[in-house]
């Protein structure tokens, strides 16, 4: 008896540690969505993007063009604002005989989050999906699992993420081996208007990190 | 490790932090009303936690310490700076044993002595580039840019939440509040820009963030557990302080959402008055609330819960480091968030 309420006040323990952990974990995704889209509004307003694009030898370019068409790379929260300035200064070293030059494992380790911006407005009701695809390009297996926080919006709006569907949520990816990754929203109903995003990622070192905008309009 | 050691090595951190905190203040006029001040509050003593963690990081990465000083030099500057406006916009009396810098001057001189760290702070993220290179500097400036924004948006919640005295607050909302207000400048940044000089930028600096938002998140509501506990000459800050305030801590959301009405109405009212007119013994029968309601014992589980989380999330990433001093020193943070009985 005593064995038996042991167990389960174990498990309560273990429970409420568990909720508590996923509880903090969807935040701080959260915020790391909200961080992503204000250092692209940034970065679109003070930085030519297009010049930035146009140098054949920047890894976030060779990205883009391997990437899917309606794949946007901007780059991670924190790293973030950092990553856009490390860049533009590495295309300053490249051109000079800087001995900063970056190295190509020091851009690919900082792995950059793809935001997916949705082409038009929806309404309530309405479905959107989104698109990205992964390449494995070691030689090792991957398996990965996607995690999906809520939709927030600018105004503090929330759609759950159970409005969310990702198609397949767990993919083993083998060496050299591409897999297309779908995610639907379903905006419900009785969704606000506001400009939402969400946030995709996988666990494990090398994360996969995607940031999903869309408008809700009535 | 035992706590002595843990305790001394931040010690240790601490205090060459300080001293290079006293080598970028300028020797010069207006002493009195400046730059004297600027080093009030850093010789005050405080936990060494900001510095030691960026320190500790470098060193587990295979950096030297010489090459994170700067940086913690910084850091102690920023959090000093900032606990000198805190002080002023919760309208505190006592930080570290002592009366805050608005009561022991005035509120004018101490928000300019607040400006001037934040300005002094900058010079050593200048000087980074001498030992660190432009690209790994320039890194560290900008997670230090992040750290700052992130911190005052999460000052400006809680500003709000008082200045609209809204009580209708969840867990979540402490989470989010407190990982802005808190934990980037606490631990993200001290572990990711540690981090990033240890290993020259080739570290994804991200992957500290779930560590460094546990360890803070633990850390906070912990301090602020020892707020409504422990013995004022101890905790060197007015005990209850934080429910005159009306700082929107765990306690008192959990104690919102778990009291009758008559009581929620009675704390709400409270709350509305301005500061000055609250009285300690109003705040004292709120804590008794807080007690009545298991909302005390309820933060300390959530601490512990966080901190247990930090834990797997440090054996994660610093399996693969070399065991030294300074990766247990994290270690042992972490640890003894988890054993402290108050």
């Amino acid at each position: 008896m005593t064995e038996k309420k042991t167990t389960k006040k174990t498990e309560e323990i273990f429970s409420g540690a568990q909720r508590l952990i996923n509880s903090a974990v969807n935040v701080l995704e959260e915020e790391i969505a909200a961080g992503i889209l204000a250092a692209k509004k940034i970065e679109k307003k003070v930085i030519d993007v297009d010049d930035i694009r146009s140098d054949p030898n920047d890894l976030l370019n060779r990205i883009r063009r391997d990437t899917h068409e309606a794949v946007d790379l901007f780059l991670d929260a924190f790293t973030a604002i950092s990553k856009q300035v490390n860049n533009l200064a590495a295309f300053k070293s490249n051109n000079s005989t800087s001995e900063e030059k970056p190295t190509t494992p020091q851009a690919s380790t900082n792995k950059g989050a793809i935001v997916l911006d949705a082409d038009n407005p929806v309404k309530p009701g309405e479905k959107v999906s989104f698109c990205f695809s992964l390449l494995e390009d070691t030689e090792e297996t991957t398996n990965l699992t996607f995690r999906k926080t809520n939709l927030i919006g600018l105004n503090n709006h929330t759609i759950f993420s159970r409005a969310l569907k990702i198609t397949p949520d767990k993919v083993e990816l083998k060496p050299n081996e591409a897999q297309e990754i779908m995610v639907d929203l379903t905006v419900p109903k009785n969704a606000e208007a506001d400009q939402y995003n969400a946030f995709i990622s996988t666990e494990g070192p090398n994360a996969i990190k995607v940031v999903l905008n869309v408008e809700v309009i009535k | 490790m035992s706590d002595s050691l843990m305790k001394s090595m931040l010690a240790e951190y601490g205090a060459a932090t300080l001293k290079g905190i006293n080598q970028y203040i300028p020797d010069k006029e207006p002493r009195k009303y400046l730059y004297d001040l600027v080093a009030d509050y850093p010789n005050r003593g405080g936990k060494g936690f900001r510095p030691g963690l960026c320190i500790a990081a470098c060193k587990a990465y295979g950096g030297k310490q010489s090459e994170a000083m700067d940086s913690a030099i910084t850091l102690e500057l920023l959090h000093n700076a900032f606990l000198v406006h805190d002080d002023v916009e919760d309208e505190s009396f006592i930080r570290r044993g002592q009366p805050t810098l608005h009561e022991a001057n005035n509120k004018a001189i101490a928000i300019n002595v607040g400006d001037a760290m934040q300005v002094l702070s900058l010079y050593p993220l200048y000087k980074n580039r001498e030992i660190l290179g432009d690209r790994v500097a320039t890194q560290v400036y900008l997670e230090v840019q992040h750290m700052i924004l992130e911190s005052v948006e999460g000052q400006a919640m809680e500003l709000g939440w008082r200045r609209d005295n809204v009580c209708d607050l969840k867990e979540a909302d402490y989470l989010r509040m407190i990982l802005k207000k808190t934990c980037w400048y606490t631990c993200m940044h001290p572990l990711r820009i540690g981090a990033i000089i240890g290993t020259r930028g080739q570290v994804d600096p991200s992957k500290f963030d779930r560590l460094g938002y546990f360890m803070g998140t633990s850390f906070q509501v912990q301090d602020d557990i020892l707020n409504l506990v422990a013995e004022e000459d101890v905790y060197g800050k007015e005990i209850c302080g934080d429910i005159i305030e009306g700082k929107r801590t765990l306690m008192l959301i959990h104690l919102l959402e778990n009291c009758k009405p008559s009581e929620f109405k009675d704390v709400k009212t409270f709350l509305a008055n301005p500061i000055k007119e609250r009285c300690i013994e109003e705040a004292r029968s709120i804590l008794g609330l807080m007690h009545h309601y298991d909302s005390i014992e309820k933060a300390k589980e959530t601490a512990q819960y966080l901190a247990g989380g930090a834990l797997k999330e440090f054996y994660t990433l610093f399996s693969k480091c070399h065991d030294t001093e300074d990766k247990a020193l994290i270690e042992n943070i972490i640890l003894y968030m988890i054993n402290r009985d108050y």
